[in-house]
């Protein structure tokens, strides 16, 4: 026989050969296939719920900005007015020679910047003025003068006050700078910046500075009239911290866990095996942590997370054999006294499909220390992107897996070889998440938090057969509560 | 289908992954399906390319088995008669990994050396000569059984 008759032959036998799909394997496919599409729609609505979020997210950062600009404009347009009232009462006093303060100051138009206080009213004051103002116009230059001057203060208000400037100068930009490139823009802002609403926020801001120190000065200082990023008499020291919050949160988070193998070259079968009946993964967390600041916009969290991942062993078994074992005893009474007891033993087997379902549950105690940067506006929403390790405490497990012979096994945490020895402490994993935050009282506030797990040890002790991971992603929502609600910060 | 996958794997458990795989595939990507050929042979190439992928996963090689002896080669057709298709399934299971892919793509399949080596990263030389040497291999073992049954 060629070779040709040779191949023709095996490719006439073979070639629409037809070996019968067991019903099995069928029921594997459609049980795969609804899983994938549930894992699909549970992705796809997790994506969409990323995206709404996003979104939100978005369009509240832009909100939060209009609100902001919108107060900064408010808040320069009212000092505009008062400032008014100052420069009339100045005049007047100016006429009239009144008991008011009266300050000489430099006079940026004229170049001479540095020109120290000339002159008091002798015998009239009853407070020393230190700013310097500048009669005509509504800029107010702090000089080296000032700061000089200032050591005359007598108020206790009054040195609130000028605390509160100057340690604003010092932490933002030094009352040098400030002079100096104030200076140069006033002389080309012309005689009354305040009125024009084109202004810029860094003019309404150094402005509604001025405007308190000018409303001061004229006598009609009122805690109302402050700049709203001015806040008396608890006003932050130059080397103290500015904001200084406790919180408390509690949360719960609905999750999706997915597993991965490793190591699983000499088991793809089996890897496979498990895959097609362990599946519908879900789980939840919920938890309690501290979060303190550092700084203005860092802090620090830690807590206690405890975490739960729900599994589905489902089993099919075609050819599963029972066997009943069936006694039958007769009484036959031969005679009276004569009593014999027949015991007859057989045996039934049945021969059917099972069905076993067993919900395994995996469970982690944790500490989580995150480390987060805030942002945003605490008063309408504020966000934070967050990351750090995660401590596991200790982690426990009930159910059963596959064993390498596709039998169900518990689930134990002892040492040794075999897929069912799983570890009581899965080390560390790395965190990562994304918070909106949204008040809801004065110091209670809403978040919601998209986070991700990464566990970098698998549940599986070393000497297991396939090395299995587990990473979480879920939702967070929860509530912070500020335990410290002495906030001592700028916005 | 099955026996498509089952001249692939190495045992019937991963013949029936590799089904299960594919027809996933084949529910994934239905829409796909141009309507231009015969959908059994859309799905058998489906079938056939993850096959092909369970293989390269387990780093097969395409060694040389030398055959003890080249006696096949004035084998009588009628030494074909009563070989039916489950013995004949049993035999090309024999065959090493690469005499098996290549024999399964090339013979029963109807892919070219060229397209064989290009789905296998070999080359067509190697495709050749493993379909050769499958070829001998068959019917050696096919002579084998003739003398046991003569016996």
């Amino acid at each position: 026989m060629t070779d040709q008759l040779f191949d023709d032959f095996v490719k006439g036998k073979l070639e629409h050969y037809d070996s019968g799909v067991p019903m099995h394997v069928w029921e594997r496919i459609r049980e795969k296939e609804k899983d994938d599409r549930k894992g699909f729609f549970f992705f796809r609505r997790f994506l969409l719920a990323a995206l709404l979020l996003l979104s939100l997210t978005g369009i509240g950062y832009f909100a939060a900005k209009q609100v902001k600009n919108n107060e900064a404009a408010n808040d320069a347009a009212q000092p505009s007015a008062t400032s008014t009232d100052a420069s009339k009462q100045k005049t007047n006093s100016n006429n009239h020679q009144q008991s008011n303060p009266v300050v000489q100051s430099a006079i940026p138009g004229n170049n001479s910047a540095t020109e120290s206080v000339k002159q008091t009213q002798n015998n009239q004051q009853s407070t020393p003025l230190t700013s310097a103002i500048n009669k005509n116009e509504t800029t107010v230059h702090n000089s080296s003068t000032a700061i000089t001057t200032s050591n005359k203060i007598n108020s206790s208000k009054t040195k609130v006050f000028m605390n509160c400037l100057f340690n604003r100068t010092s932490k933002q930009k030094s009352v040098k700078q400030i002079n100096q490139k104030s200076a140069k823009d006033d002389v080309a802002a012309n005689d009354d910046p305040l009125v024009t609403n084109q202004q810029t926020q860094s003019q309404y801001k150094r402005l509604d500075f001025a405007n308190a120190l000018k409303k001061f000065a004229a006598g009609n200082f009122h805690p109302a009239s402050i700049p709203y990023n001015i806040k008396q008499p608890g006003c932050p020291t130059v080397s103290g911290p500015r904001r200084n919050d406790l919180y408390i949160e509690i949360y719960g988070s609905p999750d999706y866990t997915m597993r991965t193998f490793s190591n699983t070259s000499v088991y793809d079968n089996y890897v496979n095996e498990r895959r097609t009946v362990e599946n519908n993964r879900n789980g939840f967390s919920a938890g309690v942590r501290i979060a303190k600041n550092v700084g203005e916009k860092f802090l620090i969290k830690a807590g206690v997370n405890y975490s739960q991942i729900n599994e589905r062993l489902h089993l099919i078994n075609y050819n599963e054999k029972q066997l009943t074992q069936i006694i039958t005893i007769r009484t036959v009474i031969r005679a009276p006294g004569d009593t014999l007891f027949i015991r007859d033993t057989t045996y039934f087997e049945q021969t059917g499909t099972r069905y076993r379902t067993t919900y395994n549950r995996y469970r982690f105690i944790d500490i989580p220390v995150i480390f987060s940067y805030e942002f945003g506006n605490p008063e309408i929403l504020s966000f934070s992107v967050n990351a750090g390790p995660v401590f596991n405490i200790t982690s426990f497990y009930r159910g059963s897996v596959l064993d390498t012979t596709y039998l169900p096994v518990q689930i134990s945490t002892s040492k040794g070889n075999g897929p069912n020895n799983w570890r009581s402490n899965i080390g560390v994993g790395l965190f990562a998440s994304f918070t909106v935050y949204k008040p809801i009282g004065s110091r209670l506030q809403l978040f919601a938090e998209p986070y991700f797990r990464y566990n970098l040890m698998p549940v599986t002790q070393s000497s297991n057969f396939v090395m299995q991971r587990y990473s979480v992603s879920g939702m967070q929502l929860g509530l912070r509560y500020n335990l410290y609600n002495e906030r001592q910060r700028y916005r | 289908m099955l026996s498509v996958c089952l001249r692939y794997a190495t045992d019937r458990m991963e013949a029936e992954d590799i089904l299960q795989d594919s027809f996933i595939k084949v529910y994934r990507n239905i829409s796909q399906f141009k309507f231009e050929g015969s959908f059994e042979g859309w799905v058998r190439r489906i079938v056939v390319n993850t096959a092909l992928k369970y293989c390269q996963k387990k780093k097969m090689k395409f060694e040389e088995v030398k055959p003890e002896s080249n006696q096949a080669g004035g084998l009588e057709p009628s030494a074909y008669n009563h070989l039916n298709e489950t013995e004949l399934m049993k035999l090309i299971h024999q065959l090493p990994d690469g005499y098996k892919l290549v024999f399964n793509l090339h013979i029963i399949e109807g892919y070219s050396h060229e397209e064989i080596a290009e789905m296998l990263n070999i080359k067509d030389s190697t495709s050749r000569s493993q379909l050769v040497k499958a070829r001998r291999y068959l019917q050696n073992e096919i002579l084998k059984m003739q003398k046991s049954i003569a016996v």
